[in-house]
C-alpha cells in the first residue's frame, strides 16, 4: 500500500526540510525584528549612489495614483501605501537633513540602513507618544541602537520646536 | 505518488498541537530528517518513509502552533473600549435580521493610530449598504468575544479565534460612515446579481432557497424551512460545496462537447468555471476542496494523464491546512472531507439505482462521526431523503446558474428558466418537509468520545480490507469479526453516557448561558428536570437549542422528565420552546405548587403570593433536598416577593442559594439571607450585561452572610454533585471543585 520510488522519498524528503526551514526562519524574523532590519538594510546604496537610481525607481508611482479608482485592485493597493509619494522628500532624494517629525515612513525607508519595517515603526511611535525632541529621542523606537543613531545622525534634524 | 500519508500525517500533528510543547516538536523533526538522512544515505529508500512522515506530522504541530499577536493588534488594545476605526470590509456584509448586520473587518486604523487585525461588528438599525473591500470609518464599542462555557456546549469564541477574530464591536448603522464609494468586486458583482435576480424572479421562500442552493446564502430562508432540510438529513445541498462544483464542471464539460468543443477545450472551460465560481462563492473549505480536485481532475484531461481521485482529496487538505491549521476543527471542513473519502474508498456497485444508494450510505457512514461531534444527531431517513432530494436539487442548481446567465441575457429567457426552476424548488422543499416529518427521522445522541470514534473508523476500516481480501476466504472471515467487534466496542462507548445514567447523585447544573437562568437537574435515578431555559425565540440565539439541549444531550440525557419555566421573561422562558420540542417533558411543572418526589429528592415549589407585585416577584421559588444538601432556586423573586415567602413560613433554608433577579440591587435582602443561611451563593448572570448585574451590594451582602460565590459570567457553568452527606461544586471554566462537607460528624 505504501509503496514510494526512492524518487519520490528524495522530493518528499527535499519538501519537508524546505517547509522546516521556512517555519524555522518565519519564527526566527518574529522574534529578531531589528537583526532581519539590519539584513533588509544591508544591500542598500549609500545615499550618494541611491539618489542617482531614485526617479527611475519612483516613476510608477504617480501613474498608479493618477489612475481613477474605479476597478477595485488598483485602488486597494493604492490605499494600502498612505505614506507614499505625499511629502515634498518624496521625489528625490537631495541629501538635506529630513526633520525627524515632518519626514513619512518612504522618506525614512530610503536612509542608510533602515528598511521598511524600521520606517514604520518609527512613524508609528510619533504617531502614538507624540513628536521627537531631537534626534536622540530617536532611541526610544525599538530597533535604533547607539550605531544606528550614529550613522543616521547627519541624515537627521529636528526642527520643529 | 500517494499523497493520503503524509496528508494524515500532516492532520495528525496538528491535532497534537495543544498537548506539544514547540521545543519538543523542533528537536523530533531536527531528529526525524536526521535520521531519514541517514538511511536514505544507507540506500534504504523504503525505511525512510517512517521518519519522513514523524517530520511531516511535527510540521504539522509546528505549523498549528498560533504566532503570538503583533503589538500592534487590536487584541492588545485595553478593551472594553469606545473607539474610531478606520477599517476594510473583508467579505459582504451580513445582513442576518431586518436590524442587524455583522461586518468582518480589516483594522487599518484605531483612534488615529495604526493597528491591525481583525473585528466582527455588529451594526443595528437598517442594514448600511457597503461592499466588500470598502474602506469605512466607525465609532464602535469593542469588546472581547463571549461564548457559552458549559460543558458539551460548543463556545463560540472558539470559532471566532479560527477566524482570526479576537475582538467583537457594536454600533448603529448611523455611525458608520464609508469613506471611499462601494466598488464591489467582480464576485461580489456576480453574487449580488444573482441574488437580486432570484429575488425578483420567484417568490421569497423559493428564491431563498435557490440562493442557497446555488451560492450557499441561507439569509433569505426562513428557519422552518432550514429546520426540515436538516431534520430530512439533506441540509447539505444547501451549503455550497464540492455538489455545487462538480455540477458546474459537469455542466460546462457536456455543453463545450455538445457545442462541438474538443475534450481539452471542455476541460479548460470547466477548469475557468470552476474557479470563478469558487471566487464567487467565498473560501468555505469544501468549496477549496471540491476546486482543488475539479482542477485536478480536469488538469489531467488537458495533459492526457490519468487523476488520482484520492491525491486530489489529500492534496486538497494539505493545501487547506497548511493555509489554515485551525480549519481541521472546523465542522465544514471535517464534513467535507469524510463525506468525500467515504464516497472514495466504499466499493460502488454500478446499477444505477444500487450506486447511488451507495454513494449515501457510503457518505452517512462517514460522516457519522462528525454530525454527532458537532450537532449530537444522526439522520434516519437521510440516506432514502438524499435518493430523492440529490437529483432534484441538482437540477435546480444546474437550472439556477443556467438562470444566472439567462438573466443576464435576455429577460425571455430568464422568464423561462425560472418557470422551470420553480416546480424543482417547490418539489424540494416537499420533499424535504415530508421527510423531516417522519417520526424519529432524526435521533439525538451523546458526542461520542475519541476512543468511540477510533473504534468505529477501525470498524470501518477493517470492514473494507476484508471486502477487498474477499476472495481468500479465511482472511475475510477475521478482518470482518474483527470489524464487527471494533463495531460493538464503537457503539458501546458512544452509549456510556446513557447507560451509566442513575448513579445515585443529584446533579444541579447552572449553565453558563449569557445573561438569564438555565438550571438542569438530575435526579439520582437519573430522571432530569429543567428549570428555565435562558434566553430565546426568533431573532435570537436560543439558549434553550444552542445550551441547554447540547448539555443535556452530551450528559446522555434524551428524553426530559419535567419543565419549569417560572415565569415568562424572556431570559428565562426564551429557550423553553425550543427544549419542549427537542426533549418532549412528560410534565410541566409551570403551573402547580406544592412537594414532589423524584428518585429520593424532596422538590418543593413555591410561588410567593403578591398582589398585584410584578412579574418577576411572582416567579416560581424551587427548593430542593436531598439528605443533608438543599438547593434553593430563587429565580427572579425581588423585595416584596421575599417578604411574601417570609410571610408564607415555608422551609427556605439551603446549603445553596441561586441568588435572585441575577444579583440585582433590590433581591436578596437581609432578612431572607438570614432565613436561608446559604454556604455557597450561585450568580446566574451575563458578562458585561447591561443592567448592572450583579450589584456590589448585594455581592457584600453575600460575602457578609458567609456564602462562597460562584458567578456564571466569571466561572462559566457552575456544577454541583452531592449524595446528600457531601457537595462538590465545580467550575467549569476552570475546572476547579470545591467540597463542603454538610454532616458536621463526619471528616470529609
Amino acid at each position: 500500500m505504501l509503496a514510494y520510488t526512492r524518487r519520490q522519498i528524495v522530493l518528499l524528503f527535499v519538501v519537508v526540510a524546505v517547509g522546516a526551514g521556512g517555519l524555522a526562519i518565519d519564527r526566527w524574523r518574529r522574534g529578531n525584528p531589528d537583526v532581519v532590519a539590519y539584513l533588509e538594510s544591508l544591500d542598500r546604496a549609500p545615499a550618494a549612489t541611491a539618489a542617482a537610481h531614485e526617479p527611475v525607481a519612483q516613476q510608477p508611482r504617480p501613474r498608479t495614483r493618477a489612475e481613477p479608482p474605479t476597478s477595485a485592485p488598483v485602488s486597494r493597493r493604492a490605499a494600502a501605501r498612505p505614506e507614499s509619494a505625499r511629502s515634498p522628500h518624496a521625489r528625490v532624494d537631495d541629501g538635506m537633513p529630513l526633520d525627524l517629525n515632518l519626514a513619512s515612513a518612504a522618506d525614512f525607508a530610503r536612509l542608510p540602513g533602515v528598511g521598511r519595517a524600521l520606517a514604520a515603526r518609527i512613524v508609528d511611535v510619533r504617531t502614538r507618544d507624540g513628536p521627537f525632541g531631537s534626534v536622540d529621542d530617536l532611541r526610544r523606537v525599538r530597533g535604533v541602537g547607539e550605531a544606528t543613531l550614529e550613522r543616521l545622525r547627519p541624515r537627521l534634524a529636528v526642527n520643529t520646536p | 505518488m500517494p499523497l493520503a500519508p503524509p496528508a494524515l500525517a500532516f492532520a495528525v500533528g496538528i491535532a497534537l498541537a495543544p498537548w506539544m510543547a514547540p521545543r519538543a516538536a523542533w528537536a523530533l523533526l531536527a531528529a526525524a530528517l536526521a535520521a531519514g538522512v541517514v538511511v536514505l544515505a544507507l540506500g534504504q529508500a523504503a525505511h525512510a518513509l517512517a521518519p519522513l512522515l514523524a517530520a511531516v506530522a511535527m510540521l504539522g504541530v509546528l505549523r498549528a502552533e498560533p504566532p503570538p499577536l503583533p503589538p500592534e493588534h487590536v487584541g492588545r488594545l485595553p478593551l472594553p473600549l469606545t473607539a474610531r476605526l478606520e477599517a476594510r470590509l473583508d467579505g459582504e456584509p451580513i445582513v442576518w435580521a431586518a436590524d442587524r448586520a455583522r461586518l468582518v473587518l480589516d483594522v487599518e486604523r484605531v483612534d488615529g493610530v495604526v493597528r491591525t487585525g481583525r473585528v466582527a461588528l455588529t451594526v443595528y438599525g437598517p442594514p448600511p449598504s457597503l461592499a466588500d473591500g470598502q474602506r469605512i470609518a466607525v465609532e464602535a464599542r469593542l469588546d472581547r468575544p463571549v461564548g457559552f462555557r458549559d460543558p458539551g456546549v460548543f463556545d463560540a469564541t472558539v470559532r471566532m479565534a479560527r477566524e482570526g477574530v479576537f475582538v467583537m464591536g457594536s454600533a448603529p448603522s448611523t455611525r458608520v460612515v464609508p469613506l471611499e464609494p462601494a466598488a464591489p468586486s467582480w464576485p461580489a458583482r456576480v453574487r449580488r446579481f444573482a441574488l437580486a435576480a432570484f429575488a425578483e424572479r420567484l417568490p421569497p421562500v423559493s428564491a431563498g432557497l435557490l440562493s442557497g442552493l446555488v451560492l450557499g446564502s441561507r439569509t433569505a430562508l426562513p428557519a422552518d424551512v432550514q429546520d426540515a432540510f436538516r431534520g430530512a438529513g439533506v441540509f447539505h445541498v444547501l451549503a455550497v460545496s464540492g455538489f455545487n462544483v462538480a455540477l458546474l464542471a459537469a455542466a460546462v464539460w457536456t455543453v463545450t462537447r455538445a457545442a462541438g468543443g474538443g475534450r481539452r477545450a471542455a476541460a479548460a472551460a470547466g477548469i475557468i468555471a470552476v474557479l470563478g465560481f469558487a471566487a464567487v462563492v467565498g473560501p468555505e473549505p469544501s468549496v477549496v476542496r471540491a476546486t482543488i480536485m475539479a482542477v485536478l481532475v480536469l488538469a489531467a484531461v488537458l495533459l492526457d494523464r490519468e487523476a488520482s481521485v484520492t491525491n486530489g482529496l489529500a492534496l486538497a487538505a494539505v493545501a487547506i491546512l497548511a493555509a489554515r491549521p485551525a480549519d481541521l476543527f472546523d465542522p465544514g471542513f471535517q464534513l467535507s472531507f469524510a463525506a468525500t473519502a467515504g464516497i472514495v474508498a466504499a466499493p460502488m456497485p454500478r446499477n444505477g439505482l444500487a450506486a447511488a444508494l451507495a454513494v449515501s450510505l457510503a457518505a452517512q457512514l462517514a460522516v457519522l462521526p462528525v454530525t454527532l461531534v458537532h450537532f449530537n444527531q444522526v439522520s434516519t431517513v437521510g440516506i432514502i431523503a438524499n435518493l430523492a432530494a440529490v437529483p432534484l436539487a441538482a437540477g435546480a442548481t444546474v437550472l439556477g446558474l443556467l438562470a444566472v446567465v439567462a438573466a443576464a441575457a435576455a429577460d425571455v429567457a430568464a422568464a423561462a428558466v425560472f418557470g422551470a426552476v420553480w416546480p424543482l424548488l417547490l418539489l424540494l422543499r416537499a420533499v424535504a418537509a415530508l421527510a423531516a416529518a417522519v417520526p424519529g427521522a432524526v435521533i439525538h445522541l451523546p458526542a461520542p468520545g475519541p476512543a468511540a470514534i477510533v473504534a468505529y473508523v477501525g470498524a470501518l476500516g477493517c470492514g473494507l480490507v476484508a471486502w477487498h481480501q474477499r476472495a481468500r476466504r479465511g482472511r475475510c472471515a477475521a478482518l470482518g469479526g474483527g470489524a464487527a467487534v471494533a463495531m460493538l466496542t464503537a457503539v458501546v462507548l458512544a452509549a456510556l453516557p446513557m447507560l451509566t445514567r442513575g448513579d445515585g447523585k443529584l446533579r444541579i447544573a447552572v449553565l453558563d448561558v449569557g445573561q438569564g437562568d438555565a438550571i438542569v437537574v438530575e435526579a439520582p435515578d437519573g430522571r432530569a428536570v429543567v428549570v428555565d431555559a435562558g434566553a430565546g425565540g426568533p431573532w435570537r440565539l436560543d439558549a434553550g437549542e444552542r445550551a441547554v439541549a447540547p448539555f443535556l444531550w452530551n450528559r446522555g440525557v434524551l428524553r426530559l422528565h419535567a419543565t419549569l419555566t417560572t415565569h415568562s421573561d424572556i431570559d428565562h422562558a426564551g429557550g423553553m420552546a425550543a427544549l419542549r420540542r427537542l426533549f418532549r417533558p412528560a410534565e410541566t411543572w409551570d403551573d402547580v405548587a406544592g412537594a414532589r418526589t423524584l428518585g429520593g429528592v424532596l422538590l418543593t415549589s413555591m410561588a410567593p403570593d403578591v398582589p398585584g407585585g410584578r412579574r418577576n416577584d411572582r416567579a416560581t421559588v424551587l427548593r430542593i433536598e436531598l439528605g443533608l444538601a438543599s438547593v434553593l432556586l430563587a429565580s427572579d423573586v425581588e423585595a416584596a416577593g421575599e417578604r411574601a415567602l417570609l410571610a408564607a413560613n415555608v422551609p427556605l433554608g439551603a446549603t445553596v442559594l441561586k441568588v435572585g433577579h441575577h444579583g440585582a440591587a433590590g433581591s436578596t435582602t437581609l432578612p431572607f439571607l438570614a432565613a436561608v443561611r446559604p454556604a455557597v451563593a450561585i450568580v446566574s448572570v451575563g458578562a458585561r450585561n447591561p443592567y448592572g448585574h450583579p450589584d456590589a451590594g448585594t455581592l457584600a451582602r453575600l460575602a457578609a452572610v458567609g456564602a462562597r460565590v460562584y458567578r456564571t459570567d466569571r466561572d462559566g457553568a457552575v456544577l454541583m454533585e452531592t449524595d446528600g452527606r457531601t457537595l462538590t461544586v465545580m467550575r467549569w471554566r476552570d475546572r476547579s471543585v470545591e467540597r463542603v462537607c454538610l454532616d458536621p460528624e463526619t471528616i470529609c
